[in-house]
């Protein structure tokens, strides 16, 4: 049963792929076949080399969608802040958001701990969200960011403007190749939703038509790891101890039974 | 010349088809889904149909189905990315006049164009 659930799981991926890429290709073919007829008219030639470039660059994006889904990545996990990650991925994609009219508002607490989360995965999430936002809002709106710590998790809110997700969509959007775009690849979300669930978090979307949709990731508050040095002491204090009189017992064992008195259990 | 109908949710795909096609002198129309186009249909009452068979709205099958009802003979050309046994059994079932494979040769298209405009 999972062997053929897997198969269909293949099976979809192959299709939806394959869509994603021969149509590009046919874009690509085809009006490289006209630029070569069209070589005497500059704006025609200008004009087809764009759309050229255009789909070369989204078949590039397709790929590495499938790639970023497809490898295994051993989560790296690190201090975090979370205001950070939203601040550096809006940089990142402030010039799309002028180009596309997308005026982005925050709403970042300042009392969100620093926590040992994935900051990379999490930043990749966060841009998959944003740029979903952007292309759901077609000729601009407003995209809100927001965070906010309750007393056991940290939690992240996109919001947009946007055209909103039917509601029989809604429940599949998670889903890997499920597309609600006529562009897509259907692993932006089912990334995200993957990497939230690596920090025991969860992804949820709620959505009205013509208004928008709000996507919000509720992640456990996790402390920064101990440090070697703290990790080494919290060690030593249940490391078992020895007779400092032992002759078999190491010097360094014999050294610290002596620092804290041999106890006998009672 | 013929009136064609490009029904593709691809926009480059519409542009590049109907640049092709106007260039051999046809007038073209264009329609992103198959739920538009059944509307457009009705609209240019086109000579031909361009169809790409996975759109968003209406799949390129449901779309020759219901546009069968209506108009029997009409020529449709598919263009797809994706083919399977069961949607080529539908599709020549459905006396579609050629179904070509994207990427597209453009020399192939219009040589089929040619071929459905003049078997009609």
């Amino acid at each position: 049963m999972i062997r053929r659930a897997k198969l269909a799981t293949v099976g979809e991926m192959a299709v939806t792929i394959a869509h994603e890429i021969r149509n590009p290709l046919t874009a690509v073919r085809g009006f490289a076949q006209r630029l070569h007829r069209k070589r005497n008219d500059p704006e025609t030639v200008h004009s087809y080399s764009k759309i050229i470039i255009q789909e070369v660059d989204r078949l590039n994006k397709v790929l590495g969608d499938v790639l970023d889904f497809a490898r295994n990545v051993d989560a790296t996990f690190g201090p975090v802040s979370l205001n950070e990650i939203v601040d550096k991925s809006i940089q990142l994609l402030r010039e799309r958001f002028g180009q596309a009219n997308v005026l982005c508002e925050t709403d970042l607490d300042p009392s969100l701990p620093v926590c040992h989360y994935d900051g990379a995965q999490l930043s990749q999430v966060l841009i998959n969200l944003m740029k979903n936002a952007a292309e759901a809002m077609e000729g601009g709106g407003v995209l809100q960011i927001k965070t906010r710590v309750t007393e056991t998790d940290c939690v992240l809110e996109v919001s947009d403007t946007g055209c909103g997700i039917p509601e029989n969509r809604l429940k599949h959007i998670f889903e890997p190749f499920f597309t609600t775009k006529v562009r897509g690849t259907g692993l932006g979300l089912a990334f995200a939703k993957r990497v939230v669930e690596e920090h025991d978090g969860k992804i949820e979307a709620e959505s009205e038509i013509d208004c928008g949709t709000t996507f919000r990731i509720t992640l456990p508050i996790k402390r920064e790891a101990p440090k070697m040095e703290e990790l080494i002491d919290s060690l030593e204090a249940v490391a078992p101890m020895v007779d400092p009189d032992d002759p078999l017992a190491s010097p360094e064992s014999r050294r610290r039974s002596a620092a804290k008195p041999w106890q006998e259990s009672s | 010349m013929a009136r064609i109908l490009v029904v593709d949710d691809e926009p480059n795909i519409r542009r590049l088809f109907r640049d092709e096609l106007e260039d051999e002198g046809h007038e073209i129309e264009q329609a992103g889904d198959g739920a538009e186009e059944l509307a457009e249909q009705e609209r240019t009452n086109p000579d031909l149909v361009i169809l790409d068979l996975r759109m968003p709205e209406m799949n390129g099958l449901e779309f020759l189905e219901k546009i069968r009802k209506k108009r029997p003979d009409l020529p449709v050309i598919v263009c797809t990315a994706v083919r399977g046994i069961e949607a080529d059994y539908e599709l020549w079932s459905s006396r579609v006049s050629a179904i070509l494979n994207k990427p597209v040769d453009l020399e192939t298209l219009k040589s089929e164009v040619r071929k459905a405009l003049e078997k009609s």
